[in-house]
């Protein structure tokens, strides 16, 4: 076996698997005869892309970052879509701007799905085993010592070498989990913890944190008086993730069998049930014995998805919480208790499962846990997943504190991404908060440390009318077109295509938009001013789009929503813009990774402290750390604005300015404007100032 | 923080001089300049000798046309090659008075400057590289020192004014966003109710008349002048010319015990001093007796016309009466007479929104020296000082009271070049507050315009989420209370937070997920 990668990534979770596909992508295909260039590091090969807690993907605003990673080529929604059964569009009476498609997924067939495009792609050599030594040489990367799983001692271990290495360590950091007062050391059930790497970490100087997470027990179906309960149906008709599984190329890309073909399986509804008051009684009898509450955990845990003993503590008026029951498979009769994440003892857990309706005689096929593991305090992570410090080191997912498959995906592609350009010798690249919510994920994680497992909310984005969903390859595919994403391999080229047909259409639709004048108020008016007042609906706007000589504007559903949208919420767009637009100029002004935050003389204390600790990459960044004000801002844009870095200083060091450089300007925001004109939202000399 | 636009800001402090320094800088400068009407580009009265044509300040006493009318206007206008920021640039020096100040200031961001950020003109000449390198630190020190003396001035103005009254609006604000927010990233929680549209409306109604209050009361204190004017007034035979002449210290009113002695109305410049070593000017105005002082403020608004006189006849001619509602409705602060046995007016405001003090004049007459009780100190409201002008007791009180007064008008805070940053906050904070009230207003129960939000959401391949099927209500404000498009509400609402949080402090998402984690239990 080769021993020598470009990238390579160390964990074979969500974050991992996005990191090896992306860092594929990016590197392009072997030359003949060279072998993989990407070497993915898992414990046990078989669970790549295991879905160790709930068997979903996407919902609110983790299903805009689904959509965003399929728009960047990654691999989430088509495994996604590989393996739904039960699709449905959350929030549709919240307006389109916030739609959050999901996916109830047989979390066999995506594992297997991920495995098969991961197994799709030559670029990726998978090996078992655990890291049991990262090797720096001055300053740098330049490998990871693994070790074989059943060898022991350090002998044992293979050194794997390669100019960039992603972390991506999940759970398993010094994983530990608790049932009651049994704990067990490991990173998901069954599975032993990683302390190797916590250590080298350690001994390389990061500072780590340490973060909960909890699940509910798994009960057998048929164990269940499933047919009393209440059924929670998925859409009638179900909507992908991809943009590639509603091509109709003629011929698939490998392992893709969503493509043309969807749903792929067999759709199936999910079961309603209840916690019951004498079950909280219980849960509150026997809070001593709950390591949440008897001391025995003491990380912060996430407080949007509290455990029940939690939900009984916090909020004691509630005599019944809501529980879904969510088959985890067609294949086997595994269900998922949606609502009740524990780390009861087993007899506190047994008797709370048999007190909600349906379940009296239910059967426990596991119980739940909640699990401890180390993180990497993120002052110490770039907004390119790049590790301070350390170069061609890159973090991704969990260990920046975050919590979710979605917002592990969207870490991992952006990780691998930028492994693979830093073994290539080119840039970083980053993705603004007005570009991508995978870019308010990074800017959140990199001006705060998260205190409890970080959850993207739509809330989050400030430009959550240009984030959405329907529009995420309008956003994002160009980028990933740039970034040499979409080369080399099926999948790109069949988005390539996908993207380029959408554009046009909706070029077309935006066309029509301008030209159609329609009669309101015993006037002619420009249908966007008449689609705005009451009473329009999308079908008047389809049909004003017909008569402006764009036929067939409705055959196309998605891609009238998408226009529509954009025109409905255009004036607020605006509005959002112009009160963005003071700070525009700044948010992207990178600092250089030289200057020296702690040589500042004169600067409050606190902001001082904070600017050292962080060592934030633009102004931008800067401005959103706590203890830092517009006026501290104004005196680092001065001095960095003089700052030369002395001749002497280390070769690759531009990240910052390359980040900046590279990150093209954001996509238009206004619907009115045609393609390729200069866009609204880009004061005009950002690029300018980020190209000086 | 962008050396492509032009920045101006008044240089000088709160504290009182003779002349204040505005200060411009960069590629506008000239342009902002010649809008004010003053000379630009050549050489007009004079210029600094000995120094290159091109780095030539000049300097002229230019004609500054502001607020309708001409003054003179000493100024320097430097090139770029001679100023300070290595910019085109000017120093602008008219008389200190806070409103024509202001009112420069005004005219020079409304033709194409903007405020600048506390130590720019420093960064620009820094980064234009004007300051020499070994200077760097003491800058970025000076620099420092600036930003947090306007810190302190910021947080002691907070304390003192409108801060606890804009951190509670804020509150509200961030409460009612957190609500809305609740209702769009946690829809799909049991537990979230989402505020409706109808409670959101009363909540909005509410913060924009606070506001809105918040910027006329700014707006009035803006437009007070240098010298207020303090008039006395109150029924005939109050005591008013006695106390006239007490206060300035010799007689120049004739005072009889005859109702109607004083039939126009005296103005006479006083001198007060204050604590600290502070002294201010006021102009004392003595009027003839009114029956009702605090009624028909207006000279030009006759009373009004009724069969029955609303009041027993005056004793005054209406001349007479006339001449003592003007000095009223030119007045700042009414010092407002009331006589032994006589009762105070039933509510002691003014309608000119000037402040008042209540003296209870010839305080021997009733055996009680000097008694003072202390009314509610807020605006309008004033005290009540017992005073007697043949013994002099109460007198120290009475000019005390009327120093703070007179000196909180004249220097309406502390501070005074953070005002337009605060006043563009605000009314950028009601502009994004009107607006979401109206959309909340537009998509009400019974407004046709709800269903054109609704068509925005549907979708013909996304059929609507059904609310969870156990809750039999749903878990939302159902059908017609509820907002039907919350997301452009919330993105009003979050600029508004954002504006207002200029002021107090700003309020993160994390926060608001906070407030949102607080109230529901949120979590599966």
């Amino acid at each position: 076996m080769g021993t020598e990668f470009r990238v390579i990534v160390i964990g074979g979770g969500h974050a991992g698997a996005e990191a090896a596909w992306a860092a594929a992508g990016a590197l392009g295909p072997a030359r003949a005869g060279s072998g993989p260039t990407v070497a993915l590091v898992t414990l046990d090969p078989a669970r790549i892309g295991a879905m160790s807690c709930n068997p979903a993907i996407g919902g609110l605003a983790k299903g805009q970052l689904v959509r965003e990673i399929d728009a960047l080529n990654g691999l989430m929604a088509l495994a996604a879509d590989a393996a739904g059964i039960q699709f449905k569009v959350l929030n549709a009476s919240r307006g389109a701007a916030v739609l959050g498609p999901r996916a109830q997924c047989d979390k066999h067939a995506y594992a297997e799905a991920v495995g098969a495009l991961i197994a799709a792609r030559p670029e990726i050599r998978v090996i078992a085993g655990t890291a049991e030594r990262l090797r720096v040489e001055s300053g740098r990367i330049v490998g990871v010592d693994v070790l074989p799983p059943g060898a022991a001692g350090e002998h044992h271990a293979i050194p794997l070498r390669a100019g960039a290495v992603v972390l991506t360590t999940g759970t398993f950091m010094r994983g530990l989990m608790h049932t009651g007062q049994r704990t067990t050391p490991g990173g998901r059930f069954g599975e032993a913890a990683a302390h190797g790497v916590s250590a080298e970490l350690r001994r390389l100087g990061f500072e780590l944190g340490r973060l909960k997470t909890g699940t509910p027990p798994r009960l057998r179906r048929g164990s269940i008086d499933w047919d009393s309960l209440e059924p929670a149906p998925g859409d009638a008709t179900p909507t992908p993730f991809s943009d590639l599984t509603n091509a109709r190329p003629r011929a698939a890309p490998p392992s893709s069998p969503s493509v043309g073909a969807f749903p792929v399986l067999g759709q199936v509804e999910c079961r309603l049930t209840r916690t019951t008051a004498a079950a909280h009684d219980l849960i509150r009898a026997n809070l001593h014995r709950a390591p949440m509450f008897s001391g025995q955990i003491t990380s912060a845990g996430p407080r949007y998805c509290p455990s029940i003993e939690d939900k009984v503590v916090r909020f004691a008026d509630r005599q019944s919480h809501q529980v879904f029951l969510e088959p985890e498979s067609l294949r086997t009769d595994w269900v998922y208790c949606n609502g009740i994440a524990t780390s009861l003892p087993a007899d506190v857990q047994e008797a709370l499962v048999r007190s909600m309706p349906g379940c009296q005689h239910a059967q426990v096929l596991r119980l739940g846990y909640a699990v401890e593991y180390d993180t990497v305090r993120t002052h110490q992570t770039g907004a390119t997943c790049a590790a301070k410090g350390i170069e061609g080191l890159y973090f991704a997912g969990q260990i920046n504190g975050t919590s979710g498959y979605e917002e592990a995906a969207a870490q991992g592609l952006l990780a691998g991404l930028n492994a693979a350009r830093h073994a290539s010798g080119q840039g970083p690249v980053t993705l603004g908060r007005d570009q991508a919510f995978i870019g308010v994920l990074m800017d959140d994680l990199v001006t705060k440390v998260p205190a409890e497992p970080y959850r993207m909310f739509t809330s989050r984005a400030e430009h959550r009318l240009l984030l959405r969903a329907d529009n995420a390859a309008e956003r994002l595919t160009p980028l990933a077109e740039g970034w040499g994403l979409l080369r080399g391999n099926a999948w790109g080229r069949l988005r390539a295509e996908v993207c380029s047909a959408r554009a046009a259409r909706l070029a077309q639709l935006r066309g029509a938009v301008a030209r159609a004048r329609v009669d309101l108020d015993g006037q002619r008016v420009p249908l966007a001013q008449a689609t705005r007042r009451p009473g329009r609906t999308i079908d008047d706007f389809a049909r004003a789009l017909a008569q402006a000589g764009c036929p067939g504007a409705a055959d196309d559903p998605a891609a009238l929503l998408s226009v529509h949208t954009d025109v409905y919420y255009e004036p607020y767009v605006r509005r959002e813009l112009a009160a963005a637009q003071r700070t525009a100029q700044a948010e992207r002004r990178p600092i250089p990774p030289t200057f020296d935050f702690a040589a500042i003389k004169g600067m409050r204390t606190e902001a001082r402290r904070a600017l050292e600790k962080f060592r934030p990459a633009t102004l931008g960044q800067a401005g959103r750390l706590e203890g830092v004000t517009p006026a501290d801002l104004a005196l680092l844009h001065a001095l960095i604005h003089r700052h030369r870095p002395s001749p002497d200083a280390p070769a690759a060091t531009g990240r910052a300015q390359d980040a900046a450089q590279d990150t093209p300007a954001p996509n238009s925001p206004d619907p009115l404007t045609p393609p390729n004109t200069p866009n609204t939202s880009t004061p005009p000399n950002t690029q300018a100032e980020t190209a000086a | 923080m962008d050396p492509s636009d032009t920045i101006a800001a008044l240089a000088t402090g709160p504290r009182r001089a003779e002349r204040a320094l505005i200060r411009l800088s960069g590629p506008g400068a000239d342009a902002a300049l010649g809008a004010l009407g003053l000379p630009t580009g050549h050489p007009a009265r004079a210029t600094v000798r000995g120094r290159a044509p091109e780095r030539r300040p000049i300097a002229a006493v230019a004609q500054l046309r502001v607020l309708g009318a001409e003054l003179p206007c000493p100024l320097c206008a430097y090139p770029a090659g001679g100023s300070y920021t290595a910019e085109p640039a000017a120093e602008l020096m008219p008389v200190a008075n806070p409103t024509l100040c202001r009112a420069v200031l005004a005219a020079l961001l409304g033709s194409g400057a903007r405020l600048a950020e506390p130590g720019e003109f420093t960064a620009r000449a820094f980064m234009h590289g004007r300051l020499p390198a070994d200077r760097v630190e003491a800058v970025a020190a000076m620099v420092a020192a600036a930003t947090d003396e306007q810190l302190a001035t910021a947080r002691s103005m907070m304390r003192g004014h409108y801060g606890a009254f804009l951190a509670a609006q804020a509150e509200s604000l961030a409460d009612a966003l957190a609500l809305v927010e609740a209702g769009v990233d946690f829809t799909d929680q049991e537990d979230v109710v989402a505020i409706s549209a109808s409670a959101l409306g009363a909540r909005l109604g509410a913060l924009v008349e606070g506001l809105a209050r918040l910027a006329g009361l700014r707006a009035a204190r803006a437009g007070a002048v240098a010298a207020p004017r303090v008039a006395l007034t109150g029924p005939p035979s109050a005591g008013k010319s006695t106390l006239f002449n007490a206060l300035l210290g010799r007689r120049r009113a004739v005072t009889d015990a005859a109702p109607g002695t004083t039939r126009d109305a005296l103005e006479e410049p006083l001198t007060l001093a204050g604590s600290l070593g502070r002294s201010l000017g006021v102009l004392l105005c003595d009027t003839p007796g009114l029956d009702h002082p605090l009624h028909y403020p207006h000279p030009t608004l006759p009373p009004p016309l009724t069969g029955h006189p609303p009041h027993p006849p005056s004793p005054q001619p209406p001349h007479h009466q006339d001449a003592a509602r003007a000095a009223v409705a030119a007045a700042d602060i009414l010092l407002v007479c009331v006589p032994p046995g006589a009762q105070p007016p039933p509510a002691a405001t003014s309608q000119s929104g000037a402040r008042t003090i209540l003296v209870r004049t010839m305080a021997d007459l009733v055996g009680r020296h000097a008694h003072t009780r202390q009314g509610d100190a807020g605006p309008g409201s004033g005290s009540s000082l017992g005073v007697c002008a043949i013994d002099g007791s109460g007198l120290p009180e009475l000019r005390g009271a009327l120093f703070e007064a007179a000196w909180s008008l004249a220097h309406p805070r502390a501070g005074d070049a953070l005002i337009p940053r605060h006043a563009a906050a605000i009314e950028s904070a009601l502009g994004a507050l009107q607006a979401a009230r109206e959309l909340v207003a537009s998509q009400a129960p019974g407004s046709a315009s709800a269903a054109s939000a609704a068509s925005a959401a549907s979708h013909p391949a996304h059929p609507s989420h059904p609310a969870h099927p156990s809750h039999p209500a749903g878990p939302f404000p159902s059908g017609r209370d509820a907002i039907a498009d919350p997301v452009p509400v919330a993105s009003l609402l979050r600029q508004a937070l954002d504006a207002l949080g200029q002021i107090t402090g700003g309020v993160t998402t994390e926060d608001l997920l906070g407030r949102i984690f607080a109230s529901f239990c949120v979590g599966k």
